[in-house]
């Protein structure tokens, strides 16, 4: 835990070179990946309209961009909404059901009952509810994104060092600022790698939405594109939806890193 | 000899104490003294005796050690004093109030230090700030005073898990003392750290108690450590613990890093060596 080394002083190391040393090598990787796959095609001669270089349907993100572009905010908004609501109820919850051992005790059968079922089943039923909007979408992503986050919550709210109270208790600490002060930043780090988790399945869980029945999104368009033959377009979905799930995490690790100062560089 | 063998046993309750009522009437009239005056205080869990009937009195500005063996219940004594515990039997006054729920006018500094891994050394500290509603210039002047006394130079900003052991439990004890209180209650706050850090730590400390006169509650088995640190030693039998013996410690302070160059000390450490042996601590043949 504790870094005996940490009391001598580092040697300053120019952040630069760090930076260059982290971001190179995958950058490499990357653009190795890129022109195999553009040669691929001559290689192994693999027909354009089965295989698309990236050459191909690159051209799209400027052709079509606003179809792109209206596709990607209508997943984006369904994502973001549907996780923002599904971290709203869970933590509440986790911090419920770790603060109350009975309450764990009778709602812990439950929670492992909806956490076994594979959540695309429901998917059909949010349809017949609450029909072809925007609605049966959010549905499955807080559905979806729900359960890491909340597991992590009990987790995260159970691991707190029980002594610490003997701390608190000692400055008079209300129940409120004990909260505050301690329960929650010891949380913390947990309830971030469930939604962590969380955000992955909530990218899952729209394009699983929009497959079964939408009127936008980055699968509605892909499978506009497939029944027009348009294999660059659907390449071209793929790879928005890839960023679009990037977008989301490196936004969540961002806010991670801002709220989480002391696990920067652990 | 058999007199002790007796008191290990508990047939003798208490032995050095002054009249203990006395001592209460006494305190009623002075607020904010720091006096603690804990009366035949015993605690069991279920069957377990964790602790004996023991009385024990730590006057306005006075340092009292507590020295036994392991799992003598010292801890448990230091516990039901800071109101963190509630006795079994026996009562504990504070400035001659019944302590009824946590001591607030307290500093409390433990074997683990107890640090939030997610708060720099500095935000530690100045939890006691924020948790108290103190004022915020005033605390963090203070801190940094504190910080320099102890020896803290640039950790302002590391975070607990980036200092080593003695650093973490320097900042402990500095946010035990940032919010001034009366109290400071210690539980082995040496106890995990390497003999030379120890003497600079409990040198560093009676600087500290020197200046401030706090009413101070040492727990420890260091023999070196209680008789360099304490006006009394308060030496505790095996468990259920019981205070066996008090003695008082004339030394000059500050007093140095090397104690063996007072005959007392040598005096002191064979005194309490002997009780131990003849409580069955020590088996020397």
């Amino acid at each position: 835990m504790s870094n005996v080394f940490a009391e001598t002083t580092r040697p300053p190391r120019p952040h630069l070179a760090k930076g260059i040393e982290q971001i190179v090598p995958p950058a490499l990787i990357l653009i190795a990946f890129v022109v195999a796959w553009e040669f691929s095609s001559v290689w192994f001669g693999i027909p354009k309209y089965l295989f698309p270089a990236p050459s191909d349907f690159i051209g799209k993100f400027v052709t079509d961009r606003s179809v792109i572009a209206y596709h990607f905010a209508a997943t984006g908004y369904v994502a973001v909404v549907g996780f923002a609501a599904a971290t709203l109820i869970a933590i509440p919850l986790g911090l419920a059901i770790a603060s109350y051992s009975s309450l764990r005790r009778s709602l812990f059968p439950l929670i492992v009952f909806f956490e076994i079922i594979p959540k695309t089943i429901t998917a059909p039923l949010l349809i017949v509810w609450f029909g072809f909007g925007f609605a049966p979408r959010i549905g499955l992503v807080v559905i979806m994104t729900f359960f890491p986050i909340l597991v992590n919550s009990i987790a995260g709210f159970s691991s707190l060092n029980p002594r610490l109270h003997l701390i608190t208790k000692s400055m008079g600490a209300n129940s409120w600022q004990t909260f505050r002060f301690i329960r929650f930043p010891s949380a913390m780090p947990y309830i971030f790698s469930g939604m962590k988790i969380g955000m992955v399945y909530a990218v899952t869980a729209c394009i699983t939405a929009e497959f079964i029945g939408a009127n936008e999104g980055l699968e509605v368009m892909i499978l506009t594109a497939s029944s027009y033959m348009d294999i660059s377009l659907m390449f071209a979905g793929v790879i928005a939806t890839a960023m679009l799930a990037m977008l989301l995490t490196g936004m969540l690790l961002g806010l991670e890193k801002a709220m989480m100062p002391w696990r920067r560089d652990q | 000899m058999s007199e002790l063998g007796a008191l290990a046993k508990g047939t003798v309750a208490r032995m050095n104490f002054p009249n203990i009522q006395n001592v209460r009437s006494l305190n009623v009239a002075q607020e904010k003294s720091g006096s603690i005056v804990a009366s035949d205080v015993s605690k069991s869990f279920g069957e377990f005796e964790a602790l004996g009937p023991v009385s024990v009195e730590i006057g306005e500005g006075e340092f009292v050690s507590i020295l036994g063996p392991s799992g003598c219940g010292k801890s448990t004594l230091m516990l039901m004093i800071a109101g963190l515990l509630k006795p079994t039997r026996g009562s504990i006054a504070v400035n001659g109030r019944i302590l009824t729920k946590p001591m607030t006018d307290v500093g409390i500094v433990f074997q683990d230090h107890l640090l939030l891994e997610f708060r720099t050394a500095f935000e530690n500290v100045l939890l006691q700030q924020e948790i108290r509603g103190l004022d915020r210039a005033a605390t963090e002047k203070r801190a940094r005073e504190l910080f320099k006394k102890l020896g803290l130079f640039g950790v302002e900003t590391r975070y607990p898990r980036q200092l080593s052991g003695g650093m973490q439990q320097r900042v402990s004890i500095a946010r035990s003392l940032v919010h001034d209180p009366s109290v400071l209650l210690m539980d082995e706050p040496f106890g995990a750290l390497d003999a030379i850090s120890r003497t600079q730590i409990r040198h560093d400390l009676e600087m500290l108690w020197i200046e401030t006169r706090k009413s101070v509650l040492f727990i420890t088995h260091s023999i070196e450590e209680a008789i360099g640190l304490s006006d009394r030693v308060l030496v505790m039998s095996n468990s259920p613990g019981r205070v066996v013996k008090e003695i008082r410690i004339d030394l000059p302070r500050p007093r140095p890093a090397y104690l063996g160059q007072y005959p007392e000390f040598s005096a002191y450490a064979d005194e309490i060596y002997k009780t131990f042996e003849e409580l069955g601590v020590y088996h020397f043949k």
